[in-house]
């Protein structure tokens, strides 16, 4: 959607920043987050839209997207620790781990600051701002936002150190 | 449900689980490790793998069991509860249950009883009621573990004043913000004095949550501000975005603490939000900012639907907006204010509505209250530095009767070795019993405080003072063996009667609302009962007196617009006016006249007075001096008048006559009291 006054000598560069800042950044169901567009491949003719004057113009383009799926292993930062589990962010995607799906030898801590999740003799804790490895056991897609579910169990997961 | 069978090799032994119970494991997943038998002189390390995905409901073998082919080592059950939902998803197992939902309708809800929202923050993460109830035990534990108790706060009104108003910027303690981008209204917010202490000692005692009717955005930034470490609250922030009603905080109790409520204490300024509940420790509300009262005042929200009316005009009457006297007095003031008076500052002066000719005549009889009022703006902040310390005193209290009564239930428990299924100990016994001890033992008589028209046990007075632990007594005689005499004004048969006997305080409403205020039996010499005396005959709406069982009339007399802020209790000139225009109609010359018009009256205010009581005299002349209804009519009228030049002064938006009718009708209600004790007075 383009506004007649950009119609002159730098109409496709225009078009190009438009896409960039409309698209980078958003989240779609089908493809993902979309990180960056690398290349435009194509910039079709454009549309006039009647009694507006604007152009739609249809482009192909190759971006950088991240599509989380189930089963993937990935690192997430922790954001919230709670007594039913661990919230946390990979990148632009949230994260829930159940208190189920963390190892039975952590269990929750309220009373330090920040709450964390620890083991008996505390050489392991998880708290708020840590970075730890998890495996996606399920994904919510929504029309303009993911949502995944994770777990700790499982080998070589937990804490990133 | 299937089971966990191990396979060999024989001989190993039991190491440790990698799992535990309630988990759910995918197929092929590692579930135990053992310590296979040593073949090679080197130990060699065995897995447990899951068969089949499932959830695991029991463990059956520790950790050094030795274990032979064909052992059970624990139980499967392939079917998830989906205990745990987030977004609809099973935290659990991963399950998407809208996608079940679709092949199989009804499905879903008939396999998860996830309803319970457990985090604050987060009302899309559910977990099963069974769920729920584990984690509140383990909560409860933990509790009494550490010899805590749960304190839900308010945030505005309570430990903060929050207003939109222009406010400058150079004013001491107030923080300033915009929630909503650059455009958004400028919020400014002041912490109540010692709120920073307060949280620090009371988090000793009590875990500490939030629980506001402000939005999420605006609760958390608050949180902030009293709490920038976030070691109070942590994540434990309510707010309106989750709140499952907006008209009461008590929807939400059952969600948060699933093992019940009996541990939880709440401070708000409002009690009708939580229904009256018998855990609140109701505050005195906070009120820094004059013209603005709870931004986040819930809509409609007692099931009174007046009050939510009254609600939205709270702010106005407790802040009399003075267009242009405060101009003419504050200059006046200006030398006499200290540092913290100034912070106390103006409302920003509204525009003004009002025909220059009436506005000077206006000018002349108000010049002088909002002077009066500024003065008592200093005398509030001072009361509002130290409410606090009050507050921490009355929750330490409670937790202490609290955990003595805790131990001393599991002394006797030990002695008789006897469990008893319902022996949690509920705050809501002990809130109230520790409030009832304040005033044990004291024997209380009324004066001239409870309208003759309303029966004493009905009266707001009566339910304070028995909510405090005192006797009420309705009678002078000599074996009542009386303690405290609660007058409102001097020269009442009790009061007379009282003076002849010994060693009987004889005090003022406001001694009774003080104690109730600060959960304390407070000197009695603070509060005598003379000439000079200023009285306050309506409870402060911070004082509370009643149960469930309210009637209507306690919930009138809540809300009473004048009351969320006693100081400035506006009808206060007026009542005095009151009473000397019933003296004057009467033209009686006992004690009472003497004493209210020895009062020192402003010179405003009097003549103001005057032009009431010739219109009133004449009206009366004209209906018939003798009549009793005409005289009440009248009085009626002049108090419509009164009140229209309060709304005129006070408030420049709509909703003005509402207010004024409102008024009225309080002030005939207070007419009418005055008369009838003057009637009995008569009669004696």
């Amino acid at each position: 959607m383009l506004h007649p006054r950009y119609f002159g000598p730098q109409l496709l560069e225009t078009v190009k920043t438009k896409l960039f800042t409309e698209v980078e950044g958003t989240c779609t169901g089908k493809y993902g987050f979309v990180i960056a567009v690398t290349t435009v491949d194509a910039i079709g003719a454009g549309l006039i839209q009647p009694g507006q004057g604007f152009v739609v113009y249809p482009i192909k383009y190759k971006a950088i997207v991240f599509r989380p799926f189930k089963g993937e292993v990935l690192d997430a930062v922790v954001t919230q620790v709670n007594k039913v589990g661990l919230f946390t962010e990979i990148g632009p995607l949230s994260c829930f781990i159940s208190r189920h799906s963390i190892p039975a030898d952590m269990s929750f801590d309220p009373n330090s600051n920040p709450p964390c999740y620890k083991t008996q003799d505390e050489d392991m804790v998880i708290q708020q701002d840590d970075e730890i490895r998890l495996k996606i056991v399920g994904t919510r897609v929504d029309a303009s936002d993911i949502f995944a579910i994770g777990t700790l169990m499982d080998d070589y997961l937990g804490l990133v150190s | 449900m299937s089971q966990v069978v191990f396979k060999g090799p024989a001989g190993a032994t039991f190491q440790a689980w990698k799992v535990r119970s309630g988990t759910w494991v995918a197929k092929g997943q590692i579930l135990a490790l053992t310590q296979e038998p040593v073949v090679d002189g080197t130990p060699t390390m065995g897995k447990v793998r899951a068969e089949q995905a499932g959830k695991i409901s029991e463990l059956c073998v520790k950790s050094g069991h030795e274990l032979t082919i064909g052992l059970v080592l624990a139980q499967l059950s392939s079917d998830c509860p989906h205990a745990t939902l987030m977004k609809d998803m099973c935290a659990d197992c991963g399950a998407d249950l809208r996608l079940l939902e679709e092949s199989e309708p009804g499905h879903a809800q008939n396999k998860s009883q996830a309803a319970v929202a457990m985090v604050h923050s987060i009302p899309e993460l559910k977990v099963s009621s069974k769920e729920a109830e584990s984690l509140g035990q383990e909560d409860e534990a933990r509790l009494l573990k550490h010899r805590k108790l749960v304190l839900l706060v308010d945030l505005d009104q309570t430990l903060i004043h929050t207003t939109y108003e222009t406010i400058p910027k150079n004013v001491k303690d107030v923080y300033h913000f915009q929630l909503y981008g650059p455009r958004s209204p400028l919020h400014h917010t002041r912490l109540r004095p010692g709120t920073q202490k307060f949280l620090e000692n009371i988090s000793q005692l009590f875990e500490l949550h939030i629980c506001t009717f402000g939005a999420r955005l605006y609760a958390h930034t608050i949180a902030g501000f009293i709490d920038p470490k976030s070691k109070y609250f942590s994540h434990r922030i309510l707010s309106r975005d989750e709140c499952f009603d907006n008209r009461s905080k008590t929807a939400n109790l059952s969600s948060l603490f699933p093992c019940g409520d009996h541990m939880v204490c709440i401070i708000d300024d409002r009690e009708d939000v939580w229904n009256f509940a018998s855990n609140l420790v109701q505050v005195k509300p906070y009120v820094f900012f004059k013209s603005t009262g709870d931004i986040n005042a819930p809509p409609g929200a007692a099931p009174n639907p007046k009050e939510g009316s009254t609600e939205a005009k709270k702010p106005k009457p407790a802040a009399p907006t003075p267009p242009n006297e405060s101009e003419v007095v504050k200059p006046k003031e200006d030398t006499s204010m200290d540092e913290t008076s100034s912070t106390a500052m103006k409302p920003e002066t509204k525009g003004d509505v009002k025909e220059e000719g009436e506005l000077d005549k206006d000018k002349k009889d108000e010049v002088d209250p909002p002077k009066e009022k500024t003065e008592e703006e200093l005398v509030e902040m001072d009361d509002n530095d130290d409410y606090l310390v009050y507050l921490e005193d009355i929750l330490s209290t409670i937790h202490k009767a609290y955990y003595d009564m805790y131990d001393q239930r599991n002394a006797k428990k030990e002695e008789q070795t006897k469990t008893d299924p319902k022996g949690k100990l509920n705050l809501k016994f002990v809130i109230p019993y520790v409030k009832r001890k304040i005033l044990q033992g004291t024997n209380i008589l009324f004066s001239g405080v409870v309208p003759t028209h309303i029966p004493l046990q009905k009266s707001k007075a009566y339910r304070i003072a028995r909510t405090l632990g005192a006797n009420v007594l309705d009678t002078v005689t000599p074996e009542s063996n009386i303690t405290h005499l609660i007058a409102a004004r001097i020269g009442t048969a009790k009061v007379n009667d009282v003076r002849k006997m010994k060693g009987v305080h004889i005090v003022t409403p406001d001694w009774l609302w003080c104690c109730a205020e600060r959960w304390e039996k407070v000197d009695e010499r603070m509060f005598p009962l003379n000439k000079a005396s200023q009285v306050t005959l309506k409870p402060p709406v911070h004082c509370s007196g009643g149960g469930p069982d309210q009637d209507l009339d306690a919930l009138e007399s809540e809300n009473l617009p004048e009351i969320s802020n006693p100081f400035l209790a506006m009808s206060k000139n007026d009542l005095q006016g009151m009473d000397d225009e019933v003296n004057d109609v009467l033209s009686e010359d006992n004690d009472d006249s003497s004493s209210s018009e020895s009062e020192p009256t402003p010179d405003g205010d009097d003549d103001s007075k005057l032009g009431g009581e010739i219109q009133y005299d004449s009206e009366n002349e004209e209906v018939g001096m003798h009549c009793d209804d005409g005289r009440r009519s009248g009085k009626k009228r002049k108090h419509a008048d009164v009140d229209d030049d309060d709304g005129d002064e006070g408030s420049t938006s709509s909703g003005e006559s509402d207010e004024a009718s409102n008024d009225e009708d309080e002030l005939q209600g207070m007419a009418n009291e005055l008369e009838k004790e003057f009637f009995d007075q008569e009669e004696d």
